[in-house]
């Protein structure tokens, strides 16, 4: 595939994760989907960028509660994701997950995991077995700039510096930990430097030029597949919308989110197409073709079944004692 | 009188204190410039200054830690977790420093700390985000636990903990800081474990706490209308037990049904049941039935949820059983 | 110094006695053993020895006194003390008995306090920190909970406290909850009812002229509060045989005369004690106690014969009844019954047998029913010979009869199991040559 004919395929992929973030949240609104909803508008490109960097079904990928782009951008069918956060019986999870625990076992994504820091040591566990496996598996362990600060991310960096272990990093810093900014919970704020304490090279890049994203993680990738161990990339990304839906995001100016949304990834790539040779009419084309499985999406959520009270019982272990 | 919602209730608490005694501060995740996740501590940066209202970074078995080391040697931390969800990554610092710092230093240091927090499952923030933290935490001898049901009581007891020269867990209803009642003008503090009497009743004893004990009381409503008079005790402290005020009841109605938002096994509602059983055996007409949270994460989707937890119907079934009124 | 001596428990079963006769007077001298005086216990008269030495300073009871155990009768001391404190410290003792005895109230309040050691700190609002230390619950907590009583049926621990204060036998009491469970609603019930049911005819007000009011002895209460005891707990049932007894008589007759020179006699009862002991040795099933819910089924086969003393009865026990011979039953039997009316019996003797057996007979009563003497699980009440006509081989015959009763303890006995016993005693009785093999 040609640059071009890549980055539009980047560029449909990030506009599903925005569409699917925009209907959920109007879904939300309508009382449709319940509980926390963190969005990921604004960081599209390092899922997307991230996914095209590695072996799809093959390789492991963990990520925080804000999870859905991941999960699309690996491949999940975003059927199952609205039904999902619907609490159907046919979403990823058959609605006992929810937004913040999608996971999609055929395409390698090992879960949204809700307490920050807690899945660091988890991703690493399945580093571990590729190696014990002796398979050339990676594993991609998604998390926050917040989590740099907890114990699970640095016993977890430790852990995987020490066994020189086949994972990567990735640092989406979009620079507040729900309301606080970095400054303000991080002795040092480039999160990079951090790895240097636990043996593995630490990278910086922008999140908001894909193809970046893809090179530089696969670049990563390609190193802890052939042996040379883990390393932290730290993405410096934005998030457009509040931590979740609760946030009204007053820690922000609107002049700081203004000046931030001339870099959002979607945007820049589109001006990148254009400026390459793509026509609005085909980009035009791109969205409805969006547009339509977005809809899809939600006509399969509202009218799915619900969860079933018997999946409730059933994926429990020892379940039933007491009382 | 007048009328707080139990934030307001709490936050009114934790002002007195630090106005009362320069050692009182409080730390915790976004208690701060964000003004607390779920506002109760709104307000109070302004009125303290950073010195003693402490924006922390995500690192709660850290700044557990902060505050046992500083209460050792003189300061009375109050340590907010965002949810008590995120404590068990603390679960070192309270158990093995915070209730044993005493015991350990043959009692030459007290420790002089409040751990406090919601818990209890929100609405739909599934299995991670959704745990009673009771059982955990009232196992530990060593550690007062208090669980106020009302605003009256939310700050009366937050006061008592923070005056308390030991470690206390205090645990608020993430559902119920929204709750409105009457509190009291002048200064009032809660004593430690005792429970109140608040709806009384011949019939049968319903003993429930946090966001059950709303549940429980509509439920007396629903029974009051098919003649059973239940009386409604909250235990306020779940650590010391008030068994004295529970067993008096028991004798009086000679049936028994603990109302709990933790799973069944274990817990403060199988110790209550327990000793209800060993200390007023001679008063019960029937068994002791519990209604708690079914045993299985929690689930995501939202009539799922709903069949996890205590339910009007389910304690009225259950109150309805140990009264022989049914079947 | 000079000590407050107490009444002696002087049977297993003794709550209290009457000092009968003092065999020490005021100011004689006694040794370690001497005998103090004369009690009359549940079932005899025992010995009141000494186990002090000194001098009898003062008698606190006069003869003739009922007394619980340990209640103060004496003070031994040396010669010459003074004693007033003492007599007044007894005599403040005695005048509230209820007193040392602790109330069923008291024990509860008594048990609250050992199981809530409960000090709860900030009682009042404290301008200081609380020093509040090591007051977290757990601590093991004693019982507060008394031994539930014994019943067949199902009941919930409130109506079993109320059935004993209200003193209610649960068995008449219909329960309405789960499994036939006895509730309160159910006791409640009762209660009202028994309430508005006309009284028994109750005994007149004022006493007529006629009555004679006479305080029972301890033997009578004990045997009172024994009998209540059986009949409110046992459930009893009942199953009567009339016996063929021409077989019997004509084997009687014959040892007898066998016995005429050596004076002895064996006696009807003889023979169903000795018939009763194989019988049960044979169909070991009818042998058998109820004790806290377990069933014990004797090795061995004691049987207790039922004597009447001049204010009561009183079981002796023939031990090893089934491995002995007739004449040796006689003996025993013999001499068992006068010593018992002679109040000789040890507490030994007449306790510890596993079935009893009891003979109006020679009252000329034809059939009757007995109370069976816990924990036995069956007494045997055997009536007169009757002469009357019988068929046989088609004629009608001049007969001799016999009628026994089996009262069976349903716990143990049941309905079959004591019909099979009863055949086989039946058929020992019917043909006495089958007692010897």
């Amino acid at each position: 595939m040609d640059q071009t004919g890549e980055l539009e395929k980047f560029y449909r992929s990030m506009l599903l994760i925005r569409r699917f973030e925009e209907e959920a949240a109007r879904a939300y609104a309508r009382g449709k989907i319940g509980g926390f909803l963190h969005l990921y508008i604004g960081q599209e490109a390092i899922a997307v960028g991230a996914a095209a960097a590695i072996r799809i079904g093959y390789d492991y990928v963990f990520q925080t509660y804000r999870d859905h782009g991941t999960a699309l951008a690996l491949g999940m069918d975003p059927k199952a994701g609205m039904a999902e956060l619907y609490g159907k019986d046919t979403g990823c999870a058959r609605g006992l997950g929810g937004s913040m625990h999608f996971f999609d076992v055929e395409h390698g994504f090992l879960g949204g995991w809700a307490v920050v820091g807690g899945h660091i040591p988890v991703a690493v566990g399945a580093a571990f077995k590729a190696r014990y496996a002796e398979e050339d598996r990676v594993t991609l362990c998604f998390f926050g700039e917040g989590a740099t600060n907890i114990g699970g991310f640095h016993e977890g960096l430790s852990l995987a510096g020490l066994w020189k272990l086949p994972v990567v990093f990735i640092c989406e810093n979009n620079e507040y930990a729900m309301g606080t900014p970095l400054k303000r919970t991080s002795p040092v704020t480039d999160i990079a430097v951090k790895a240097d304490g636990y043996g593995m090279p630490g990278e910086v890049l922008h999140g908001h030029d894909v193809q970046e994203v893809r090179s530089r993680v696969a670049a990563a990738v390609e190193r802890a597949r052939s042996g040379g161990g883990p390393s932290l990339l730290e993405i410096k990304t934005y998030r457009f919308r509040g931590h979740s839906m609760s946030d009204p995001g007053k820690y922000r100016t609107p002049e700081e989110l203004e000046e931030r949304k001339k870099r959002d990834p979607l945007l820049v790539t589109r001006q990148t197409l254009l400026s390459g040779g793509v026509d609005e009419a085909r980009l035009e084309r791109i969205a409805e073709e969006v547009e339509a499985v977005i809809a899809e999406a939600i006509t399969f959520a509202e009218e799915s079944e619900p969860a079933k009270e018997e999946s409730m019982h059933r994926f429990v272990y020892a379940a039933g004692e007491g009382g | 009188m007048r009328t707080l919602r139990y934030r307001e209730a709490l936050r009114e608490a934790m002002f007195e204190e630090m106005r009362r005694d320069e050692t009182v501060f409080l730390m915790g995740e976004e208690v701060g410039f964000y003004q607390g996740a779920y506002k109760v501590s709104e307000g109070l940066l302004d009125a303290f200054g950073q010195r003693r209202v402490i924006d922390t970074p995500i690192a709660e078995n850290g700044f557990a830690g902060v505050g046992i080391g500083a209460a050792m040697v003189g300061l009375r931390p109050v340590i907010e977790f965002m949810t008590w969800n995120f404590s068990f990554v603390a679960f070192d610092q309270i158990i093995s420093n915070a209730a044993k710092v005493y015991q350990m230093s043959g009692g030459k240091i007290p420790l002089p700390i409040v751990f406090r927090g919601p818990t209890g499952a929100a609405k739909q923030v599934a299995s991670q985000h959704s745990h009673s933290v009771d059982p955990f935490y009232t196992n530990i001898p060593g550690l007062w636990v208090g669980f106020p049901s009302t605003p009256r009581d939310a700050k009366g007891m937050l006061k008592t903990a923070i005056r308390t020269d030991d470690p206390v867990i205090f645990l608020e209803g993430e559902t119920i800081y929204n709750v409105k009642g009457e509190v009291p003008d002048e200064e009032e503090l809660i004593p430690l474990g005792k429970a109140r009497v608040a709806r009384e009743g011949k019939d049968c004893t319903v003993v429930a706490w946090g966001r059950p004990y709303y549940t429980a009381l509509s439920a007396a409503e629903l029974l009051e209308k098919e003649g059973i008079e239940c009386e409604v005790i909250d235990p306020r402290w779940l650590r010391p037990l008030d068994m004295n005020t529970i067993i008096d009841s028991v004798s009086k109605t000679n049936r028994c049904v603990v109302v709990h938002e933790h799973w069944a096994y274990g817990g403060p509602g199988a110790e209550i049941a327990d000793r209800v059983q060993r200390d007023g055996f001679d008063h019960l007409d029937a068994p002791i039935l519990r209604v708690s949270n079914l045993d299985m994460p929690m689930p995501y989707a939202s009539h799922l949820e709903e069949l996890c937890l205590p339910t009007v119907e389910r304690i009225a079934r259950a109150v309805r059983q140990v009264c022989y009124r049914e079947g | 110094m000079a000590k407050i001596i107490g009444l002696p428990k002087l049977s297993p079963t003794m709550e209290e006695g009457t000092l009968v006769r003092w065999a020490k007077a005021e100011g004689e001298a006694v040794e370690v053993d001497d005998l103090l005086a004369e009690v009359e216990t549940d079932k005899a008269i025992m010995e009141f020895r000494s186990f002090d030495r000194g001098v009898l300073l003062k008698i606190l009871v006069e003869e003739g006194t009922a007394l619980e155990a340990d209640a103060p009768v004496a003070i031994i001391g040396k010669e010459g003390e003074d004693v007033s404190a003492l007599v007044a410290e007894a005599q403040a003792g005695r005048a509230s008995p209820e007193a040392a005895r602790p109330t069923a109230e008291a024990e509860k309040q008594a048990a609250a306090a050992a199981v809530e050691p409960r000090e709860i700190p900030s009682e009042e609002p404290v301008a200081e920190p609380t020093p509040a230390r090591g007051r977290s619950a757990g601590e093991e907590r004693g019982s507060a909970v008394s031994a539930p009583a014994r019943s067949s049926g199902l009941a919930s621990p409130v109506v079993r406290r109320l059935a004993r204060e209200q003193n209610v036998d649960l068995r008449q009491v219909p329960g309405s909850g789960p499994g036939g469970r006895i509730i309160k609603r159910d006791l409640e019930a009762f209660l009202q009812d028994r309430a508005a049911r006309p009284e028994a005819p109750r005994a007149p007000s004022r006493p007529s002229p006629e009555t004679r009011v006479e305080k029972a002895s301890a033997t009578r209460r004990t045997i009172a509060r024994r009998l209540v005891e059986s009949k409110q707990e046992v459930p009893h049932f009942y199953l009567t045989i009339d016996v063929d007894a021409e077989p019997l008589l004509a084997a009687r007759a014959e040892l007898n005369a066998e016995l005429a020179e050596s004076g002895e006699k064996i006696s009807v009862n003889d023979f169903i004690i000795k018939a009763s002991a194989v019988a049960l040795r044979r169909f070991p099933a009818a042998n058998a106690s109820w004790i806290d819910g377990e069933i014990h089924f004797h090795g061995r086969v004691d049987i207790s014969m039922a004597v009447a003393i001049p204010d009561g009865l009183i079981t002796p026990v023939i031990r090893d009844a089934d491995q002995k011979g007739l004449a040796e039953i006689a003996r025993e039997a013999k001499q068992l019954a006068r010593r018992a009316r002679d109040r000789e019996l040890r507490p030994e003797e007449f306790t510890g047998g596993t079935f009893s057996i009891s003979n109006l007979g020679m009252y000329g009563v034809e059939d009757f029913a007995a109370v069976i003497n816990p924990p036995e699980g069956a007494i045997l009440a055997v009536g007169a010979v009757r002469e009357e006509p019988v068929v046989k081989g088609g004629q009608i015959v001049p007969g001799k009869r016999m009628r026994m009763t089996l009262s069976c303890d349903h716990r143990v006995v049941d309905g079959a199991v004591g019909a099979q016993w009863l055949q086989v005693l039946r058929a020992m009785l019917e043909s006495p040559a089958k007692m010897l093999l």
